[in-house]
């Protein structure tokens, strides 16, 4: 169960994006997406989120093949948290994670609904902002709030664009974190991209490094970030130590 | 223990909002009353009351009453009635418009259609093309039809581009600019009493109103505005989050923009080609209801028209009795009272809302 991956193929009408793409993510699992600039994570996330339709390949979510499930069915197994976004009305917070249940809902606000969306919010540390605008929060507030939504949505399978982008360490620390603690109290499988290679080792189970439309590298987070294999990948040389059986990962000058 | 505190917080908005539609519909019938009794002829609220009953019950009016039943019945409710279907569906199309293109400064004409209206009525006042095109009937045929020419045409561009927000923006101006190149060429060609009679129409007024119109706007508006309703909470996902995240929960985007779309075009369309362009009250009424009761579109709907009808209601009968017997159009009034309205709400509000 979870979240597969099968010898996927992507490219847009010119171009070859993704070419043989194999992974797995099981329940509770964070799985790390690493690559340079361009290389094609989020097209793949967009892949499993149904959004482009591969070339050839399968994805399966929770034992099914999307291509057999309906865009309202999938949306009841998987969900999926944008890069941080602004909004042009003043939304507050309670709506918005509300609109989370939107997949399970008709017109009416169901005692259910209610009750996933206040847990919630409690969980996520956002009762006292509960009817404030987004827009008035801070970039780590209204981080949490779109993966609120996004587990309102009470998915299997979840899928984060960049969520520690814009953030200062503390709450990069924070909401990664409380990523970590949802998908395993929750029993998700999580696959989220990410520039931060230190983030990457200290928090992702799994990673997968992309490179010229294929897996450069697929494995446990220990055994991926490799001075070779970021050498390889990111063409940048880096010095990798192991404390406490995680990665760091430090920039050098050369 | 939150969780309660949440629970309680939530229900409380809920009731807080019914509350308010429930005011705003208390007062818009009481100044629809009110609005009936006044003006150059002097009527009390009581015959008001007689008169509708007098119709209803099919009651033939004493003859020196008639006279004043005559003027309530077919010239003041018409017209009042009317101003307020327009203030309602100008401003639930804005409140839509707004929401499907996440844009605050959208309403209803972005989309070209009061541009292309105009030039549907002009055409047939000065060219006098289209059908039955010196009739009454006719200019309003003429500028129904063309606002939907134009609707289509956005839609026929904008579907190539993948229906984006700003594909549809920016198709709309542009189209807007086009349709106001062809208005002014034909006012440029345009005798004197042809074109008095074209620039009167774009002033946006509600003389002539007939019970035909209303009984016409009614149904429209009737069915438009519960279909918007039931796609309320598609409408909350669209005005708050991107198209990547609406596709992930399983809507369609371009075809939810053209279904809103199409009711919005319809429901504006018919409006318009009846009073003119009454601008600003599509544009601004979503606003001032999202300071008032947030962006929930189930409550945000009914707010947002019940404050257009309102307001336009208000500009109507400022407009027929200030300067009475002259009657300054709806149009130019509404701006009068909205703006100030609208800066002072901004400014008193502005920390939540922007």
């Amino acid at each position: 169960m979870g979240l597969e991956v099968n010898a996927l193929n992507f490219a847009y009408t010119d171009k070859q994006v993704l070419d043989n793409i194999s992974f797995e993510v099981k329940p509770g699992e964070l799985l790390g997406l690493l690559g340079p600039n361009g290389v094609g994570k989020t097209t793949l996330l967009k892949c499993i989120n149904k959004i482009h339709v591969p070339q050839a390949g399968e994805i399966i979510v929770e034992g099914q093949r999307i291509d057999h499930l309906s865009e309202k069915s999938l949306a009841h197994h998987l969900s999926y948290v944008p890069q941080s976004t602004h909004s042009n009305f003043p939304v507050t917070v309670i709506d918005m994670v509300m609109i989370g249940r939107l997949p399970f809902m008709n017109f009416k606000v169901a005692r259910k609904d209610k009750q996933v969306v206040f847990a919630l919010l409690d969980e996520m540390g956002l009762v006292e902002m509960a009817f404030n605008p987004i827009n008035r929060l801070s970039g780590g507030e209204r981080q949490r709030v779109f993966i609120a939504r996004a587990i309102a949505q009470e998915p299997k399978v979840i899928l984060l664009d960049e969520p520690t982008s814009n953030l200062d360490m503390k709450h990069q620390l924070e909401i990664l974190k409380l990523l970590k603690r949802t998908i395993v109290e929750k029993n998700i499988a999580a696959v989220m991209t990410v520039h931060d290679l230190n983030l990457a080792g200290l928090f992702c189970d799994k990673v997968l490094m992309l490179k010229d439309q294929k897996v450069h590298a697929y494995g446990p987070s220990c055994e991926v970030l490799t001075e070779e294999n970021i050498e390889i990948v990111y063409g940048v040389k880096t010095e990798v130590h192991e404390r406490q059986g995680k990665h760091h990962v430090l920039l050098t000058n050369q | 223990m939150s969780e309660e505190r949440l629970q309680v917080a939530y229900k409380h908005r809920s009731f807080k909002n019914i509350i308010f539609i429930g005011a705003c519909l208390a007062l818009l019938i009481v100044l629809t009353v009110l609005a009936i009794a006044v003006g150059s002829a002097d009527i009390t609220i009581k015959q008001v009351w007689q008169s509708v009953y007098h119709f209803l019950a099919g009651i033939k009016p004493e003859p020196s009453d008639q006279r004043i039943e005559k003027i309530i019945l077919l010239l003041r409710m018409p017209r009042v009635i009317l101003g307020i279907l327009a203030g309602i569906g100008l401003s639930v199309s804005g409140t839509v418009m707004q929401s499907i293109t996440r844009n605050p400064l959208v309403s209803p004409f972005t989309i070209g259609l009061s541009s292309a209206a105009a030039f549907g009525a002009c055409l047939a006042i000065v060219a006098g093309i289209g059908i039955k095109p010196h009739t009454p009937f006719g200019i309003v045929l003429n500028a129904f039809i063309m606002s939907l020419v134009c609707a289509l045409i956005v839609y026929a561009v904008s579907t190539k581009i993948g229906m984006s927000p700003e594909a549809l923006i920016l198709t709309g101006v542009a189209l807007s600019y086009f349709f106001g190149a062809l208005t002014a060429t034909l006012q440029f060609i345009a005798d004197e009493n042809q074109l008095s009679a074209a620039i009167q129409w774009t002033f946006g007024s509600l003389n002539g109103a007939t019970w035909f119109q209303v009984i016409l706007l009614v149904v429209i508006i009737g069915l438009g505005i519960p279909l918007l309703m039931k796609y309320a909470w598609v409408l909350n996902a669209m005005s708050s989050s991107g198209d990547e995240f609406i596709k992930g929960i399983g809507i369609n985007p371009a075809k939810m923009r053209g279904i809103l779309g199409l009711v919005v075009v319809v429901m504006t369309a018919s409006i318009i080609s009846f009073t003119g362009v009454i601008g600003f009250v599509g544009l601004v009424s979503p606003h001032i209801a999202r300071m008032i009761v947030g962006t929930e579109h189930r409550v945000l709907i009914p707010v947002s028209g019940l404050l257009g009808g309102i307001l336009l209601l208000v500009s109507d009968t400022i407009g027929r009795t200030i300067l009475s017997p002259v009657t300054i159009p709806v149009g130019i009034i509404i701006s009068y009272i909205g703006v100030p309205l609208f800066i002072n709400l901004i400014l008193v509000r502005r920390k939540e809302y922007f």
